[in-house]
């Protein structure tokens, strides 16, 4: 709506638990961040860091219980959502703000044909007959590269790279302002995968579409993103631009994350994965939660929060590395 | 759709012949001659010779299962009673309309009550709703229901005086032997409903429904419940089938002149037409009751829906 500078989306100190067998998951821990107008922000990070956590947010389909968000303030276009109502946020939902879910093979209902799973959000979101609905349904399909004349077919005569695209046709029907895009690409190959990247990119510009993409490939990431944040252990640990992030990162995981590509150039004969495992999110080490396992850790990292430094302009990375460069 | 129902259909008669079989040999099987059990211990061995030649149970097994299997499936004919003499199908005409009332009915309740509790408790998982019901239908499952039936006549019957406590009479007659024959499969069908909901309501596609901004109660009417209903309703066939097995039990408890109790007298009397057909027509209600599951089942999935009308869509497709 306004001009294209300005923020769209805004998220502040969100705070998301799970209360599974009287223990607490801290998935989600004071995140914050925000989003331009038809700007993409890659969110990346290693199973269980809580990313699918943070979109669910957002679009406040967290299963409750067990999922409690405990603190946070969502903004998107001037609007604050966090403080909707059930019923003005059910408005919201698949029409400005839709989702595209991981597990395309347990995200379609198996006993309605694909084309109603599209038309059902369409007849939702815009004032159309149940004919037009089938129509505009027919030609998100034909869009994401699936004939209109499989409307009629059901889940389970579709392949996953198919139930993919039918997810993803269904997220982009009702033209959402923000799509938060769940490892979209993660069930197609390779050849599909550039296809949908650059179906949901075409799309994005077409509609000047923000996006939060989730992915664990950092090729996706250096196509689609103009910002990327790196989640660990449910937190942000560093922001910053496409650029920043590979060719400068700076907080120790992040490198490790970057240095555990396989590098075209180079003639590193392995690839180097990051040494022991993500901390369990049931109980969070003290101060800086990577610390177990960065080989610079001091005792500084070990108590207290670390604050988020401002390595340069707009690139922002929680690590007492960078501290000289904040003070 | 008409290919499955049809197949469904054939293996029903198959089924139906397999069961005949069984009670025949069964029944032939069983020591103690019937020709004796009929005339009572002060026959004389001509007289059981003669009683035995009448019947024709002095003939070889596969000579009577041939005649048996012939009448029953190319003629229709169910012979006479060999207690009373009289045509089995004429005494069945006459207590058919009391098994099947209560069995119709119980079968509709079953299935009425017990999806909607189901559907309640899981829909309130662990609010009051949940409890109540679990509570209740942990009670009733574990009651037997003869002993249910007891309990009934004693309140409504003996102490209140409401209800008869035996014998058809009118259509009050009817509401015990059906209350008693329904809590059970209701109780049962209630609780499988209520755990395929807890199944479903945690499913991917209804975060999807929504995510789509699906109101919650089209979310339970389009993607819950009908995903729910499959597992419950395979269950549903068996619990059907049960009512009718224990017809006999209720008929005996409510002393009740239907076909359940029909078939007890036949197998104290041995009196073995009666008791065949008894079993076969408990055999054909309780297929009828397997078969409209299954076709419900069909109806709703389309996995198998598709296995039968693949190829009518394939020709439409490639016109
Ligand atoms: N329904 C749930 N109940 C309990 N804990 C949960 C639930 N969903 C997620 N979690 C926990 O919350 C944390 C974050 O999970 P989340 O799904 O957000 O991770 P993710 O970053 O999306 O991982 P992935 O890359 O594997 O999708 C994990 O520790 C996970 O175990
Ligand atoms: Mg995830």
């Amino acid at each position: 709506m306004s001009e294209k500078n300005q923020t769209f989306l805004e998220v502040k100190d969100l705070t998301v638990i799970y209360t599974a067998n009287k223990k607490i998951v801290q998935a989600v821990n004071h995140v914050s961040f925000s989003l331009k107008k038809g700007e993409t922000l890659g969110l990346v990070g290693e199973t269980g860091a809580g990313k699918t956590t943070i979109a669910r947010s957002i679009l406040r389909i967290l299963p409750d219980p067990p999922a409690k968000m405990l603190g946070g303030e969502i903004t998107m276009d001037g609007v604050k959502i966090s403080a909707l109502s059930e019923e003005e946020m059910r408005k919201i939902r698949g029409g400005k703000i839709s989702m595209i879910f991981q597990d395309p093979m347990t995200a379609l209902n198996p006993l309605i044909c694909v084309g109603d799973q599209i038309s059902e959000g369409l007849m939702l979101h815009s004032d159309i007959s149940r004919d037009e609905a089938r129509k505009k349904a027919g030609e998100m399909l034909e869009m994401v590269g699936i004939p209109a004349s499989r409307y009629v077919e059901y889940p389970f005569e579709f392949s996953g790279g198919m139930k993919q695209r039918v997810v993803i046709a269904m997220a982009l029907a009702c033209n959402p302002d923000l799509l938060l895009a769940d490892e979209p690409t993660t069930a197609l190959d390779v050849t599909i995968q550039a296809q949908v990247l650059d179906l949901i990119a075409d799309l994005q510009k077409k509609l000047h579409t923000s996006m939060i993409l989730i992915t664990h490939d950092l090729g996706v990431v250096a196509q689609t993103c103009d910002n990327v944040a790196t989640v660990y252990a449910g937190e942000i640990i560093e922001y910053g631009t496409k650029k920043d992030l590979f060719l400068n990162p700076c907080h120790p995981y992040t490198v490790g994350l970057f240095d555990s590509l396989p590098s075209m150039v180079g003639d590193e004969e392995r690839l180097k994965p990051i040494a022991g495992l993500m901390p369990d999110p049931t109980d969070l080490p003290q101060g800086c939660k990577f610390n177990p396992r960065c080989p610079y850790a001091t005792e500084k990292c070990r108590s207290g929060e670390v604050p988020n430094f401002e390595v340069s302009d707009g690139h922002f990375c929680r690590c007492w590395k960078y501290a000289k460069e904040a003070i | 759709m008409a290919r499955y129902i049809l197949k469904r259909l054939l293996s029903m008669i198959l089924i139906l012949i397999a069961a005949a079989f069984l009670i025949f040999t069964i029944l032939y099987l069983t020591p103690g001659e019937p020709a004796r059990m009929l005339l009572g211990g002060t026959a004389t061995e001509d007289e059981v010779r003669t009683m035995a030649h009448t019947l024709g149970t002095d003939r070889s097994y596969m000579e009577q299962l041939g005649e048996f299997m012939i009448n029953t499936f190319v003629r229709f004919k169910f012979g006479n009673s060999w207690l009373y003499k009289v045509p089995v199908m004429q005494e069945m005409n006459n207590r058919l309309p009391h098994t099947i009332t209560i069995g119709l009915i119980s079968m509709i309740l079953t299935a009425l009550i017990g999806f909607g509790l189901g559907i309640i408790a899981g829909t309130h998982e662990g609010k009051w709703q949940d409890s109540v019901t679990m509570a209740i239908t942990m009670l009733l499952v574990s009651m037997p229901n003869f002993w249910l039936a007891l309990l009934m006549i004693i309140l409504f019957s003996v102490n209140l005086g409401w209800l008869p406590a035996y014998g058809i009479d009118s259509w009050t007659s009817y509401i015990m032997p059906i209350v008693a024959s329904t809590l059970g499969g209701v109780a049962m069908q209630a609780r499988q409903m209520r755990s395929a909901v807890l199944d479903v309501v945690r499913a991917d596609y209804v975060t999807t429904a929504r995510a789509k901004g699906q109101t919650e109660r089209k979310i339970t009417m389009r993607h819950i419940l009908p995903n729910a209903a499959m597992p419950a309703i395979t269950m549903l066939g068996g619990h059907l089938g049960g009512i009718v097995g224990g017809s006999a039990i209720i008929e005996s408890v409510f002393s009740i002149p239907g076909v359940g109790l029909y078939m007890l007298a036949g197998i104290n009397a041995r009196d073995y037409p009666v008791v065949r057909t008894c079993v076969l027509f408990f055999a054909l209600v309780s297929s009828i009751a397997m078969i409209l599951t299954d076709i419900g089942y069909a109806y709703l999935d389309p996995r198998i829906k598709a296995r039968y009308t693949n190829r009518k869509r394939k020709e439409e497709k490639e016109a």
